[in-house]
């Protein structure tokens, strides 16, 4: 079963004030160059879409409401939901903040059809969180997306086996999770336009085309999926901690960037070592006006999650290119992650600025983020306090991914 | 678009299902709430934060509750 809450942050934020209620309203961030994050129903009507730029958005719909978004609220109400699921089926797989699949295989008994489950979750959802949302029903998570997309708002698509073939024999192959315009468009050049025609297409021919994959979309054009639901706080471990943030105006300004790459190294090392990871690895990503990105990244002599030693390995990175015009986007991340606190320090100076993160860490998560942070923050730039950020995909209700935006 | 106040202010709240404002004063005048239009928590370090959206029919407000320090704030209106 797949739960996709509509409209996310518009409904809630229309929960909250009745009087943006049947209104186009769109949230937006607090930057100054934010963009339209979710659009509500009534916006989306007259043609908003996420991704569009405040003027864009206004262009397409001057009586758009532009509401600032309070991450809080989602994250409170995503974690709520989540718990509702919970109580379905002990299988919730938390896919991003405002999507979850449940593996309700076992769990139909006290409710006697998947269908009336369904409902009870939507009732209790509604009740308790005061949202809607679409419901898919399908053997598989592949299927289950594709139903809840199928009807918003407030949908409930039940795909069986029986139906499937005929569903997907004409369905469009971009209406699939996980085929984007760049797929289907190449995909559209071997003269595969629906699902019925990938699934008969020669496994051999997109093998050899798309690689690993190839076989993958063939069994997706059948309506085959093979991936689990895995339940939260059985994710595979992370990766990589990042960090990233679009600045608000272009600059080539040495001093602020290096400001910037300060407070992501401070955010990134801080998440890291509030759940005891050290990185091998740090990259630092730039991307330009014209939203040309790119990373680069360094080894680290030794496995670290000390802000500074993080800042420095970045910072050298920025000194060793020569940036070619203003930078738009600065992100720090730290990957090749091993647990646990490591070798001991060998010198007492290390050890010394270990026990004073340990004490920042401390101070900060009893009293706030931010409580006690390196004075160069505390000049003018480097992010404002009231700059809200946006919500990762990655967002996690546990463990590292879960990240607190304001 | 909603005003940032971060004030203390004095509130009349019961518990029934948890916490539920009544009324509040700020800045010398009596607000009845006519409806909690919606609840979140968040946490400021260790203190845990309740928020409240509340209305007295023609204003929205955003009335906070600090668990740690027991003390309420109107965190914003419209």
């Amino acid at each position: 079963m797949h739960v996709d809450m509509n409209a996310f942050f518009a409904s809630v934020e229309q929960r909250c004030d009745p009087a943006l209620r049947g209104k186009p309203i769109a949230v937006v961030g607090s930057a100054k160059r934010t963009v339209v994050t979710t659009a509500s129903y009534e916006a989306r009507k007259l043609g908003v879409k996420t991704g569009m730029n405040k003027f864009e958005a206004k262009k397409a719909c001057p009586s758009l409401i532009l509401v600032i978004g309070d991450n809080r609220k989602y994250i409170d109400a995503s974690v709520r939901i989540l718990e509702i699921l919970k109580s379905f089926s002990p299988k919730v797989e938390a896919y991003s903040i405002d999507e979850a699949f449940l593996d309700i295989t076992g769990c139909l008994k006290p409710f006697g059809s998947p269908e009336a489950l369904a409902r009870a979750v939507k009732e209790r959802i509604r009740e308790g969180v005061g949202l809607t949302c679409s419901i898919g029903i399908a053997p598989n998570k592949l299927l289950a997306k594709l139903a809840s997309d199928m009807q918003k708002p407030d949908g409930l698509v039940i795909i069986d086996e029986a139906g499937k073939a005929k569903l997907l024999e004409d369905l469009p192959v971009g209406e699939l999770w996980g085929i984007g315009p760049r797929l289907t468009e190449h995909l559209g050049r071997l003269g595969v336009k629906t699902c019925g025609q990938l699934g008969r297409f020669p496994a051999s021919v997109l093998r050899e085309r798309f690689g690993i994959i190839g076989e993958r979309l063939r069994l997706m054009g059948q309506g085959v999926y093979s991936s689990e639901v895995v339940p939260i706080g059985q994710e595979e471990e992370a990766k990589s901690v990042g960090h990233s943030t679009t600045l608000p105006a272009d600059t080539s300004e040495k001093a602020e960037i290096k400001r910037y790459l300060l407070k992501l190294s401070e955010m990134v090392g801080a998440r890291a070592r509030e759940h005891c990871l050290k990185g091998g690895k740090v990259c630092l990503t730039i991307r330009y006006p014209d939203f040309y990105t790119f990373s680069r990244q360094r080894t680290l002599p030794v496995h670290t999650n000390d802000t500074r030693a993080i800042y420095a390995s970045a910072l050298a990175i920025l000194e060793s290119m020569r940036l070619r015009t203003a930078v738009r986007l600065l992100g720090v991340s730290i990957s090749a992650l091993a647990k646990g606190s490591g070798q001991m320090a060998l010198f007492e100076e290390d050890r010394r600025r270990e026990k004073l993160l340990e004490a920042m860490d401390e101070v900060n998560r009893s009293f706030g983020e931010y409580t006690v942070t390196w004075g160069t923050l505390l000049d003018e730039g480097g992010g404002s306090e009231d700059d809200t950020g946006v919500i990762s995909p990655a967002w996690r209700p546990v463990g590292v991914k879960r990240v607190n935006v304001k | 678009m909603a005003e940032s106040i971060k004030e203390e202010i004095k509130v009349v709240a019961v518990f029934d299902r948890g916490l539920k404002p009544v009324k509040f004063r700020w800045r010398g005048r009596l607000y009845i709430i006519t409806e909690v239009t919606h609840t979140w928590s968040s946490r400021h370090g260790a203190s845990g934060i309740l928020h409240y959206a509340v209305t007295d029919g023609a204003t929205l407000f955003e009335l906070a509750y600090n668990q740690s320090t027991m003390r309420w704030s109107i965190e914003a209106s419209e």
